[in-house]
């Protein structure tokens, strides 16, 4: 029961990320550039759940996200997915005791995702794609994401060990504290 | 970090400085405003009521003090007047409601009337892109309506892209400044063809490039859609020329295109179905 309830948080969340997206972000940027938090989520759904999970939610996430939006259907689920099952890689090569940790793996999937969908857009899709342009961007991007996690962190820590806790994952993560 | 009450203290700060941050972040890339004016105007309101100080001390010595006599007729005229407007800010904040449906209709009449020969479709922008690299919007209207793939989207003002995806109810547009883009396009002076591209870093221009070698382009030049290619038809607005880069080797030369359309605040469009 408790798995279903946290399942149905996540969903929530997601909304919730999503009509912040569309509405609030919209206006609230920096010069133009909004951060991306369904990358966050996914990869703290990976983290603290695990890297099936944090695929599963993102593949879901992602085919949900193209079918509102793009116009190659697959694209985002199946990056979403990486970016979930790779919070396993990275938990593993990161341990540093504090939330510098997730705004690292933050920044490199981040990186990552949009490096990966910006040459997608531009090898299959023709899209233009200007490197300076794309760098700040992006440069901007992971910024935003790492001021929202930052300001969001004692939420963050209470939803992940809720997820733990749930889930039943054997090693808790403490250390992310 | 946050056990301890000492640590519980530095992390609620350094959230407090994270989001401050943000927002001075957020405020100082959006103001349209010259942000030396922020800093300077309080300095200036400080220094012009000495001034004024001073001003009214100068007039007494000089009995020039009329002005000031009448401050008591003036002030009841003040409150008068406060009053008034008052009334009149309520007034307004109703009528700002009905002018924006009034120029929500009135935007789909003209492009009606602007392009008489085709049979329109008229939409609302319910979602733009959250995505910083692909700019698609989503707008009301889909396959019930009559709206199919491939399908002119346009604004009185001028060319919005093409429907990418119809949906029974709803239908994605991808734009002409998505940099998936490519429009063919003629400039206003000439009948050879450039084509534009979008632009990651901007929402309100565009690239023309392949711009044949003999024409002459020059700022403020309008360009239109040249018909070819098969999804855009003829002669429909796509902007004006705002800043040419010529490059040493002729035929590498580009221009950007300020659109007709504003893509931060589109909020109505039109989906042209045929012609008529």
């Amino acid at each position: 029961m408790k798995k279903v309830s946290s399942i149905i948080i996540m969903i929530l969340v997601y909304f919730f990320i999503y009509f912040l997206q569309i509405n609030f972000f919209s206006w609230f940027n920096i010069n133009g550039v909004k951060p991306n938090l369904f990358i966050v989520l996914v990869l703290l759904v990976g983290i603290f759940i695990d890297g099936k999970a944090g695929a599963i939610f993102g593949f879901i996430s992602g085919l949900y996200t193209d079918f509102l939006f793009s116009n190659t259907i697959g694209i985002s689920a199946i990056l979403f997915a990486v970016v979930g099952y790779s919070s396993t890689i990275l938990e593993n090569r990161f341990s540093s005791d504090s939330k510098i940790t997730i705004l690292i793996m933050q920044s490199i999937v981040t990186a990552i995702y949009e490096f990966v969908l910006v040459g997608y857009r531009a090898l299959f899709l023709h899209a233009y794609t200007d490197i300076l342009p794309f760098i700040y961007i992006l440069a901007i991007e992971i910024l935003f994401n790492a001021l929202v996690i930052i300001i969001l962190y004692p939420l963050i820590q209470r939803f992940g060990f809720y997820l733990e806790s749930v889930f039943n994952k054997k090693e808790m993560l403490t250390r992310y504290f | 970090m946050y056990k301890s009450s000492k640590g519980n203290k530095g992390g609620k700060l350094g959230i407090i400085i994270t989001a401050i941050i943000l927002i001075v972040l957020v405020i100082c890339t959006n103001l349209n405003r010259n942000i030396i004016d922020i800093i300077v105007n309080p300095f200036t309101k400080i220094t012009m009521s000495i001034q004024g100080g001073f001003a009214y001390l100068g007039n007494k010595i000089k009995g020039n003090d009329e002005y000031f006599t009448s401050l008591d007729s003036m002030k009841k005229q003040y409150d008068d007047l406060k009053k008034e407007n008052e009334r009149l800010v309520s007034e307004n904040q109703k009528l700002v409601a009905l002018q924006a449906e009034n120029k929500t209709l009135k935007e789909q009449i003209g492009i009606s009337e602007k392009y008489p020969e085709w049979e329109v479709v008229p939409a609302y922008v319910i979602q733009k892109d959250f995505s910083n690299y692909s700019k698609i919007i989503v707008i009301n209207v889909g396959k019930k309506d009559g709206v199919e793939n491939d399908m002119t989207v346009v604004t009185d003002s001028g060319l919005v892209g093409y429907v990418v995806s119809a949906e029974d109810k709803s239908s994605k547009v991808q734009t002409i400044v998505d940099t998936a883009s490519a429009v063919s396009c003629f400039i206003s002076n000439s009948d050879k063809s450039m084509v534009t591209r979008g632009i990651l870093d901007s929402n309100k221009k565009i690239k023309g490039t392949y711009i044949d070698n003999d024409v002459v382009i020059n700022e403020g030049d309008t360009i239109y859609t040249s018909g070819i290619g098969g999804i855009y038809p003829k002669n429909i607005t796509v902007g004006k020329v705002k800043e040419i880069e010529n490059t040493q080797n002729k035929t590498n030369r580009y221009v950007y295109v300020e659109t007709a359309v504003d893509f931060d605040k589109i909020s109505s469009v039109v989906v042209i179905k045929n012609q008529k």
